[in-house]
């Protein structure tokens, strides 16, 4: 399989297809580029030369010690397309990938067309998570408590704990839906690596810097989302955005799975009119 | 069914091929299932799709996952041929005198 290696000496897998001006896709924490791959790919294809590919320490990446904050995860994507010669293009994540998506813009606006963000988070919004009362808490807990993993009352706020006792829940969508989780990969990650305690760096994307993103931001969150502070938040202040709010859904935050024909009509809308085919065609 | 020999040459081939990433040694057959024998994940499956597309063109390939998805979890799983069969079925015709 395709693999990169940076730079940095990080080789990172990635994978390519499409025809069209170019579209990179950034998943989120403990995914892979699976997810853009199970239906929303092949709606793009068509209109787009898609680059998908794994985060350090996710899929078939080189799992590093560390490296793992925002700011990292924005010079591993610069140091990408750098070697894959990509120049400008749509950059699309969802959840910590919408934060990286956002990140990038923010440090490298000269290489980015257009961002679009599905239930960023941003570490910077952390404050309207820190609470107690915060409803993605209660929202993570209902979701274990179905799946037959209740939360004690003194871990509803328990990140780590929460992460752990998730593993147990059976896969939720694509082919192996219903089938047990491979632990492993993931919880290497938790245990051998600084992941969990630098994914929360704010470093060079603080509250006040939101307004200097110049780049246009499709800005998408789910109706009912426990983050649509962040929303409202984010929506007030970046200069050029377009928010959309997806109807509500059963989870909420997972757009590219729970409803993967809506999130593709979105970035369709924010690659605009179809180009005329002079972009090179390969693979 | 009767496949194809060529496809199924070719998809013995890349297979065998992705079996390296994958850290299986046994020989591919025709009758090898992914996922109880090769043990593939959600991502191996959307590599493998891609690999497919690269060479054969552009397949309902996610339309494939999600019907395997879609199977009783007892006994879910999906061999070599029938992904065969799958693209004798919907790959694009080839060019004349083209390669697979």
């Amino acid at each position: 399989m395709p693999k990169v290696t940076l730079p940095s000496g990080l080789r990172l897998h990635y994978q390519r297809i499409g025809s069209g001006p170019d579209v990179v896709m950034v998943h989120g924490l403990t995914g892979n580029l699976a997810v853009w791959h199970l239906r929303i790919a092949s709606l793009l294809i068509d209109r787009s030369r898609l680059l998908t590919y794994d985060l350090r320490g996710h899929g078939y990446s080189d799992m590093p010690p560390s490296g793992y904050c925002l700011d990292q995860m924005a010079a591993d994507l610069l140091d990408l397309l750098d070697a894959l010669d990509i120049e400008r293009p749509y950059v699309v994540g969802h959840s910590f990938g919408a934060d990286i998506a956002l990140y990038f813009a923010h440090h490298h606006p000269e290489r980015v067309r257009a961002v679009v963000a599905i239930e960023a988070v941003l570490p910077a919004m952390m404050y309207l998570r820190a609470g107690n009362d915060w409803q993605g808490w209660s929202d993570w807990a209902a979701v274990l408590a179905q799946s037959g993993h209740p939360v004690p009352p003194e871990r509803r706020t328990d990140l780590g704990y929460l992460l752990r006792l998730s593993l147990k829940v059976p896969k939720r969508w694509g082919p192996l839906q219903g089938l047990p989780r491979n632990p492993a990969p993931f919880l290497r990650l938790l245990d051998e690596t600084t992941m969990a305690s630098e994914v929360a760096q704010v470093g060079g994307l603080p509250a006040e810097a939101i307004p200097e993103i110049r780049s246009a931001v499709t800005l998408v969150y789910c109706e009912g989302s426990a983050l649509l502070g962040t929303f409202d938040y984010l929506r007030e202040r970046l200069p050029d955005v377009h928010p959309v709010l997806l109807p509500r859904t059963e989870w909420g935050h997972f757009g590219p799975l729970e409803q993967p024909d809506e999130v593709a009509r979105h970035i369709l809308g924010a690659l605009g009119p179809a180009e005329p085919s002079t972009a090179t065609a390969q693979g | 069914m009767s496949a194809d020999p060529r496809i199924l040459a070719d998809v013995l081939a890349l297979v065998a091929e992705l079996a390296g990433d994958w850290e299986y040694d046994d020989p591919i057959t025709p009758d090898t299932r992914f996922l109880a024998d090769l043990g593939l994940e959600s991502l191996d499956l959307v590599v493998l799709g891609t690999a497919l597309q690269h060479r054969h063109g552009p397949l309902p390939f996610a339309e494939f996952l999600a019907e395997l998805g879609r199977r009783p979890v007892d006994t879910r799983d999906v061999t070599v041929m029938e992904l065969v069969d799958f693209l004798g079925a919907h790959r694009p015709v080839p060019a004349p005198g083209g390669a697979l």
